[in-house]
């Protein structure tokens, strides 16, 4: 558990965090949203007290983040940034291995470590670990990023828009990545971003800032069914709005159940994991209004109908 | 049509030359033809005068000589493969120095007495050229810096084992060798020279830089100092040290007999130094400057301490640029201990200023000479070792 309390940082006079008190569980991915220079990222460090803040507190678990040397606690948190940061005269294994050795775990712990981490981000480690950082592609080099700030399983995982620098399809791909990583793992995750797509993809739980002043902390169907006046309601009240909404509902939670068939799928399904924004498109795509939904080994369990999604997507009252 | 193309290609790629190869090959042959390749001094005093090839050499060696060097223009041109080409280039310069060496024979008279016979202008043309075409064709091997090492030290054996069995012993250049019987002790104090100054340059040089990299009141109160000390000429670098130094030695009689005086090494090693720290400095400072600011906050986000920083990421990392500096520190030492030699600090100075004074051109050289040689190793060396320290950072 993660408290941030009556948190303040003046640079020059200015106020880049203003007032911030917020509070993430143990286990939740929280997200950090705001336009660029709305102190979400000087939050974000004052965590590992990479900027300490003018006045106020922050505690891991209890624990003030003062009362450790700053060190102890840093090696005690992943941190991954968006410009990745690998260092580029040492291999992945090292770069990976950073936190292991700063913390001196013996040389087969931290062998057996890397090769489990490689292969949580599906690396080959025969083919990877012994590359340098400029010869994996950008997606790569992220994924190694990320894999080095979780080497000494840290329970808290902080991220600085790491996805910022990639492509749409590989950001797609990573962020699938991070949700089933932070899943698996049971990690605490804060991430920064000005991507509010990202933000309800990845996020149970969104942290709206601007200006400084925390506004309003939600989930985030809750977010989108009711954003505060001025700031969250434009940065949620675009077209996407309703889009981005029903990317929060899986198709298994709205189809028909049909009962007691095991009819071979028809060449256009939907699967039972897609979320509803990726249905809507493939019946959108197909020009069906409706289309028969398979599971995991390949058979038929339901339908789901134009109408359904619609329900789903639309405003309330 | 396309065997026409074909074809066509087939022409460009026989007429395409290397620009560098032809150019060279083409100074070789014209620096032998209309440049004297040696020069005759009725005595070692007096300037000499010019001896062309064909007054050297009687004409039909003569033009045996450069219908072979015509023959080597040829082959360096043809693009044979690279190694081929070197191996004919190798073959050239062993060729021009046995014709340095054996021309002088041609040239004295058979009671010789004072007479001289030095090398001209066409000789070291004709040697510049070759060292281009050589260069050039190394290079093109692509292989490893430490390779670049290893081919100068194997010319110098080759060449230093021509001199050595005497094939220049008639040439001026080596009689005034044999008359100096100091020169290995000179070469000793000029590499000592050069070197004991760097080495402290270094250790006060790396961190006064990572410290004016840390602090900007730092860099702003040194590196107008280190410009000023940059800008003080040597020879009145050596006249100001003289002051200090000279109370210093009479004052404190034992450090004096340690060999502090105003003049000698004592001075020479002082003003290197200073020259020195400029270059380190800056090139530190710019080093851990110009670093990615977000691999040093990686690098802290994880919690490595400022001194795990420094050591493991920053200076690894800075490692070229800084030896790029103790680089132009070394080439630039080894050129100003010749001006040592005027205060009585020893090294090939020695032998440029006492060349200087008596007219002796060919004393200047013996000076000179081996002082282009030491340059030209230390910045080959000091290339291979950057050139390691890069390997793994550059992409």
């Amino acid at each position: 558990m993660i408290e941030l309390q009556n948190l303040n940082k003046l640079f020059n006079q200015t106020h880049a965090v203003d007032d911030v008190s917020l509070l993430v569980n143990r286990g939740e991915f929280c997200m950090l949203i705001g336009s660029s220079g709305c102190g979400k990222s000087t939050t974000l460090r004052m965590i590992n007290r990479l900027i300490e803040p003018t006045s106020g507190s922050i505690s891991i678990n209890g624990e003030d983040v003062k009362s450790v040397p700053v060190e102890d606690l840093r090696r005690k948190i992943g941190y991954a940034i968006q410009g990745v940061g690998l260092f580029p005269h040492q291999d992945i294994f090292e770069n990976i291995a950073t936190v292991p050795k700063l913390l001196k775990w013996s040389k087969t712990q931290i062998e057996q470590r890397v090769e489990e981490l490689l292969s949580l981000f599906h690396l080959d480690y025969e083919t990877f670990a012994h590359k340098f950082p400029h010869q994996l592609s950008g997606g790569q080099q992220q994924r190694v990023g990320v894999a080095r700030a979780l080497a000494a399983r840290p329970e808290l995982l902080l991220m600085d828009e790491p996805f910022g620098a990639l492509d749409a399809i590989t950001r797609n791909y990573l962020q699938d990545e991070m949700l089933r990583i932070q899943k698996q793992l049971n990690i605490t995750i804060i991430m920064v971003t000005h991507d509010i797509e990202e933000a309800v993809k990845l996020g149970d739980k969104i942290a709206v800032m601007d200006k400084g002043k925390l506004l309003q902390v939600a989930s985030p169907i809750e977010l989108m069914r009711k954003p505060r006046d001025g700031f969250v309601r434009e940065l949620v009240g675009g077209d996407d709005r309703a889009l981005n909404l029903l990317s929060l509902v899986k198709v298994e939670d709205v189809m028909t159940l049909i009962v007691g068939t095991a009819k071979k799928p028809q060449s256009q399904h939907l699967n039972d994991k897609d979320n509803l924004r990726e249905a809507l498109s493939r019946l959108l795509w197909v020009g069906e209004s409706s289309l028969p939904v398979i599971n995991s080994e390949g058979k038929i369990i339901g339908n789901v109908a134009l109408a359904d999604i619609l329900a789903k997507g639309k405003k309330q009252k | 049509m396309s065997r026409l193309s074909e074809s066509a290609s087939n022409l460009s790629s026989k007429l395409s030359f290397d620009k560098v190869d032809v150019l060279a090959s083409l100074l070789l042959f014209f620096s032998l033809l209309s440049l004297p390749v040696l020069t005759y001094q009725p005595n070692r005093l007096t300037s000499g005068t010019g001896r062309y090839l064909f007054d050297v050499f009687p004409s039909s060696i003569a033009v045996l000589i450069l219908a072979v060097f015509l023959f080597f223009f040829f082959l360096i041109v043809r693009r044979l493969s690279v190694t081929l080409t070197i191996g004919i280039i190798v073959v050239a310069m062993v060729g021009l120095f046995y014709l340095a060496g054996e021309g002088a024979n041609y040239v004295l008279p058979q009671d010789a007495g004072f007479a001289r016979v030095a090398l001209g202008s066409g000789f070291w043309v004709a040697c510049l050229a070759l060292w281009l075409t050589f260069a050039n064709n190394i290079l093109k091997l692509r292989a490893s810096p430490l390779f670049h090492v290893v081919v100068f030290i194997a010319m110098s054996c080759l060449f230093g084992l021509l001199i050595y069995v005497g094939l220049w012993d008639a040439l001026s250049l080596m009689k005034e060798y044999k008359n100096e019987l100091a020169f290995w002790s000179h070469a000793r104090r000029h590499l000592f020279l050069s070197i004991a100054s760097l080495v402290p340059a270094i250790i006060v040089g790396i961190p006064t830089g990572i410290w004016c990299s840390r602090s900007k009141i730092i860099k702003a109160a040194v590196f107008p100092v280190l410009n000023i000390l940059q800008t003080i000429p040597s020879i009145a670098m050596f006249g100001i040290l003289m002051i200090p130094l000279t109370y210093i030695a009479t004052n404190y009689p034992g450090l004096g007999e340690l060999g502090i005086r105003g003049i000698g090494a004592a001075p020479a090693i002082v003003a290197l130094f200073f020259y020195s720290l400029l270059p380190i400095v800056s090139n530190t400072t710019v080093g851990l400057d110009k670093l990615d600011a977000t691999i040093v906050e990686a690098a802290r986000g994880m919690g490595m301490n400022s001194r795990q920083r420094l050591f493991k990421i920053e200076l690894p990392l800075a490692a070229p640029v800084i030896l790029s500096g103790i680089r132009i520190v070394l080439v630039q030492n080894i050129g100003i201990v010749a001006v040592a030699g005027l205060i009585g600090g020893g090294g090939f100075g020695t032998y440029i200023f006492k060349g200087l004074n008596q007219t002796a051109t060919e004393l200047v050289m013996l000076g000179a000479i081996p002082t282009l040689y030491l340059a030209l190793f230390a910045a080959i060396l000091m290339d291979s070792i950057i050139g390691f320290s890069k390997r793994k950072i550059d992409d």
